[in-house]
């Protein structure tokens, strides 16, 4: 599937396998890195904690990878979450970073018909992928050359710096390949949609008033204004 | 005064006088012994018209007061009418020639930018935008920005956006 907006996709699959599934991901996959991760337990395994990384700028080749592991014995559990990093272009990345972004994402995912069910809304209560939009924590995000705990929200911008990515933190796990294929492209399309939208949304507006103050400060600080106006220009 | 980025197709960067600052600035830049002008190379290849000067005698006054003042900035100075206003290549040097360009009628100066800034880059600018202000306007207390989220109906004037 083409994008207008999204170049590359990237994922982390996080789950159990065999031995032999892992070793057999080594070399046969292009960009993909298989790590240890502490928070996943699934039970059964050989291997029940595993992350596996890939990326490409054709979809279909990330969907061929997830495809092998989950026919190949790969499960996931409520331990297990399903991220997804995607890269634009330099000119449209900031837009991501903005409230009106991360609302309306979050509009999509709490109204998607295939989202309705429980584990999927559990998800925007999830506190690895808190889905509430924060000034100090995006500024936090985007200004650290490190993992720091800014990370852990349903849009996840300390990917930005990090990777050049911008993180999709909200999935949950998928029990069957085929539900996860499903999920993602909605996910990705709904995305590539919204910043096709906000490109040419001439109602977007970010401003800053700078007013005069009758009380000595000696720091300049940054407030965020929680309810919206509408102003006619 | 308000500045912010505006997305029509191309992202654009938007300052916005109010009441009487740009009677003040203009008052003090004339002061310096800048006088009007009109380009067609405005960052590049705008028309517009604006106050000339032969010695970035804008940007010297800038720079010394923020020393005088002990405060810092975020961004580097450059003081060029014909320079993009922030470059693509460069994204830490701020032009403070914007604030010698005439806004239009409604208090507007509007200029292309590269990208879509994102969030934290908007607040590193409102910071040198504030101290720059204190310095135009001889502001003795400091100033308080804040970033808000408004959402605007289409310009019904045929403004610029």
């Amino acid at each position: 599937m083409k994008y207008k907006n999204i170049k590359s996709v990237g994922i982390e699959l996080e789950g159990g396998g065999s031995i032999a599934l892992f070793d057999s991901l080594e070399g046969k996959f292009q960009n993909l890195d298989i790590s240890y991760d502490g928070s996943v337990r699934v039970n059964g395994c050989e291997r029940g904690d595993r992350e596996v990384k890939i990326w490409n700028e054709n979809i279909g080749k990330v969907f061929e990878m997830v495809e092998y592991c989950y026919k190949n014995g790969f499960q996931q559990n409520d331990t297990c979450g399903n991220h997804v990093h995607i890269k634009v272009s330099n000119e449209i990345v900031g837009l991501l970073s903005t409230e009106d972004f991360f609302n309306r994402f979050i509009e999509w995912y709490k109204t998607c018909p295939n989202l309705k069910g429980k584990k999927f809304q559990n998800r925007l209560n999830c506190r690895w992928s808190t889905a509430t939009w924060s000034l100090a924590n995006v500024l936090e995000a985007l200004s650290s050359n490190h993992k720091t705990s800014a990370r852990y929200r349903a849009i996840n911008c300390n990917a930005f710096p990090l990777y050049g990515t911008i993180e999709f933190r909200i999935l949950p796990h998928f029990k069957k390949f085929s539900v996860y294929r499903k999920i993602v492209s909605l996910m990705l399309h709904a995305i590539d949609k919204i910043i096709e939208d906000m490109k040419n949304n001439t109602e977007l507006s970010m401003s800053a008033d700078i007013t005069r103050n009758r009380f000595t400060r000696n720091r300049i600080t940054v407030q965020e204004i929680q309810s919206p106006t509408v102003e006619v220009l | 005064m308000k500045y912010g980025i505006k997305c029509n197709g191309t992202p654009k960067f938007f300052v916005k006088y109010e009441g009487n600052e740009w009677n003040e600035l203009s008052l003090k830049l004339e002061s310096m012994g800048l006088r009007k002008a009109t380009t067609s190379q405005m960052w590049g290849g705008q028309s517009g018209t604006y106050y000339r000067e032969e010695n970035s005698e804008l940007r010297r006054m800038v720079q010394n007061t923020l020393i005088v003042n002990d405060t810092t900035i975020d961004y580097s100075l450059c003081d060029d009418i014909n320079a993009q206003f922030i470059s693509a290549s460069n994204q830490s040097s701020f032009n403070v020639a914007i604030f010698r360009v005439i806004p239009d009628s409604d208090g507007y100066i509007i200029v292309d930018i590269p990208k879509f800034l994102n969030v934290l880059e908007l607040n590193r600018i409102g910071k040198t935008v504030s101290a720059i202000y204190q310095v135009l306007f001889n502001v003795v207390v400091n100033a308080e920005v804040t970033i808000e989220r408004r959402t605007t109906t289409p310009a019904t004037n045929g403004g610029a956006f």
